[in-house]
């Protein structure tokens, strides 16, 4: 068990940091319902370990690498896990899709634009970005938070601004990764509601 | 920095302008599973310290109600570990659901329902209903779990760290949750035992919260000195799998018997039936590249056409409708995952995955993981008809 001061110690870490792992997490995935169980997983992880993280300097970073390894891990997870109601995809999907009220039209559909772009990349690729654009970690940072390689970093970050550009134009080509379905398609909107899970 | 970097930094910060939903995070649940996992792990860092693991393809654990292994209310009800429990007992190379354990008794209303295993790993079986929940698992001769010890430091014989229970079977016994201990979420309580020299079990549980812990403490020794440990016993499984590439191996199992099972579960999920994954020998515990699972038809499906859920996974997945050998099925695929769902296969929704790149080198198009589909033979809901030759 995790001694009573660890158990204090341990209650205000994740109330004080739960917030800023929501964010990431939302960022990682844009679903808040998924941001929640990798936030989830992540607090069990730091529980089940509290005795010998609770001790780290760099709790945070400990944290985020478990909240990273849980995303990338889900990718890995059975298909039965990566389905929902049909109510929440439609939640989710206008969660993730929120825009600045301020924002004009150009604007928007920039933003648009630049979301789709990015959940066409691979997990990976989103990852690195988030943790560099977003989190402002260093190459070796997020090396450490992916578990891999300064030169990895650079490699994916490379690419997955590359597949970004791509993706929106500014290169010219605009045959970038295709995010419509190919051939014959259920998509979600010819999806009934109203469905039980599994 | 350039533009587009400009603008990524941008569109991280307005995407997190809306206002969030409340927060779904359960930090109690945390708590809770997190527990479970620290057990978990001492079971494995035991076992790993053991140097027996060559022999542990399987799990050491319990099953019952399944057809060739019994009811897991076995009729002769006496002490556990009573002798054909041999540690050169292996368990069947082509079937990875090998069990070493019975519950010789169950209250009313508990019923075995369901079974997990992992490579290298330990595995378990539950037993649920009622309210209750029990897990169950043995290791081999000569292993101990770490126990609830500093993990700095020499670490202290098994036992020494946790509080002494009533002997089980005239033999040593400990408590990792003690009955009524306040940290136990949802009436969680852990009994290890010795079941034979030099050998140990588990009894993982879940009991109501208002009982008080002498009743408790009475439950559990009374399934604790009812278990039967034996030789591995095979565990049917409702298919066979035709084809296991060169240097492939199984890498973990599961049987969920239905809602029942689902509700037993100590990490409840939304799916039951039974599930196999394989993968390179070698490549660790929990990884694997081919997994196969069947669930009861209609657990996915309400109707041949009706598709109840959706695919939330970004980027959007690939959706594909087909029909394969007359049964409506879809594929699904995304950059590093295919899943073929082919609904209504004898009584079954059978679900094939292609993971990472060496699953999806094997199956990872349309047509090779309907052609990796056709070499599994899926058998009847009827579990008179399942098989324990599972693999090859």
């Amino acid at each position: 068990m995790v001694a009573a001061e660890g158990e204090a110690a341990y209650t205000a870490y994740v109330a004080m940091r739960l917030p800023w792992l929501r964010r990431v997490a939302f960022l990682l995935c844009r679903d808040w319902h998924r941001a929640d169980d990798l936030v989830q997983t992540t607090v069990t992880s730091l529980y089940a370990n509290w005795g010998r993280v609770g001790r780290m300097e760099n709790l945070d970073g400990y944290a985020r690498k478990v909240l990273v390894n849980s995303y990338l891990a889900e990718q890995r997870s059975p298909w039965w896990k990566r389905v929902a109601p049909h109510g929440a995809a439609f939640e989710a999907a206008a969660a993730g899709d929120s825009v600045p009220s301020s924002a004009g039209q150009s604007d928007l559909e920039s933003i648009l634009d630049l979301r789709a772009a990015l959940r066409a990349l691979a997990p990976r690729q989103r990852a690195t970005l988030v943790l560099r654009y977003y989190e402002q970690l260093s190459v070796e940072e997020t090396a450490h938070a992916l578990g891999c390689s300064a030169g990895n970093v650079k490699s994916q970050t490379s690419r997955a601004l590359a597949t970004l550009r791509c993706t929106l134009g500014e290169t010219g080509a605009d045959q970038g990764p295709s995010t419509e379905p190919q051939g014959p398609l259920v998509t979600i909107e010819s999806v009934r509601p109203g469905g039980a899970r599994l | 920095m350039n533009d587009l970097e400009s603008r990524l930094e941008a569109e991280y910060e307005s995407a997190l302008d809306a206002e969030a939903p409340p927060c779904g995070v359960d930090v109690d649940l945390a708590r809770a599973r997190g527990r479970t996992l620290r057990r978990r792990r001492s079971r494995r860092t035991a076992a790993a310290g053991s140097g027996l693991l060559a022999v542990a393809l399987s799990a050491v654990i319990a099953i019952g109600l399944l057809p060739g292994v019994g009811l897991g209310h076995s009729s002769a009800g006496t002490a556990s570990g009573d002798g054909d429990y041999s540690g050169e007992s292996v368990p069947p190379a082509d079937d990875p659901l090998a069990t070493r354990v019975t519950f010789g008794w169950l209250p009313d209303g508990v019923n075995v329902a369901g079974a997990m295993t992992q490579y290298p790993d330990i595995g378990d079986v539950t037993a649920g209903g009622a309210g209750m929940r029990f897990t169950a698992s043995v290791l081999p001769r000569g292993q101990k779990w770490a126990g609830n010890c500093p993990t700095a430091g020499p670490q202290p014989a098994v036992a020494q760290c946790d509080p002494p229970a009533p002997e089980v079977n005239g033999r040593t016994a400990y408590w990792v949750i003690e009955p009524g201990n306040p940290e136990a979420q949802f009436g969680g309580v852990e009994l290890r035992w010795q079941y034979a020299d030099d050998a140990w079990a588990d009894l993982d549980a879940a009991v109501p919260s208002t009982m008080h812990p002498a009743p408790v403490s009475e439950l559990m020794h009374r399934v604790a000195e009812n278990m039967h440990v034996s030789r591995f016993r095979a565990v049917p499984m409702p298919f066979h799998l035709g084809k296991v590439p060169a240097g492939w191996q199984f890498m973990s199992a599961d049987w969920i018997d239905g809602p029942q099972g689902r509700q037993a579960s100590a990490d409840p999920g939304d799916w039951y039936g039974a599930s196999l994954m394989i993968g390179i020998a070698g490549s660790g515990p929990g990884s694997g590249a081919m997994r196969v699972s069947a669930s009861p038809a209609a657990a996915l499906f309400t109707t041949a056409t009706e598709l109840k859920m959706v695919v939330i996974t970004a980027p959007p997945a690939h959706t594909q409708t087909l029909t394969v050998d007359g049964h409506p099925a879809i594929i699904f695929t995304d950059s590093d995952h295919t899943a073929l769902v082919v609904h209504g296969v004898n009584g079954f929704d059978v679900v094939v995955e292609a993971i990472d790149p060496v699953g999806l080198a094997l199956a990872g198009t349309a047509s090779g993981i309907v052609d990796y589909y056709h070499t599994i033979t899926v058998l009847g809901t009827d579990r008179a008809t399942w098989t324990t030759h599972v693999l090859g």
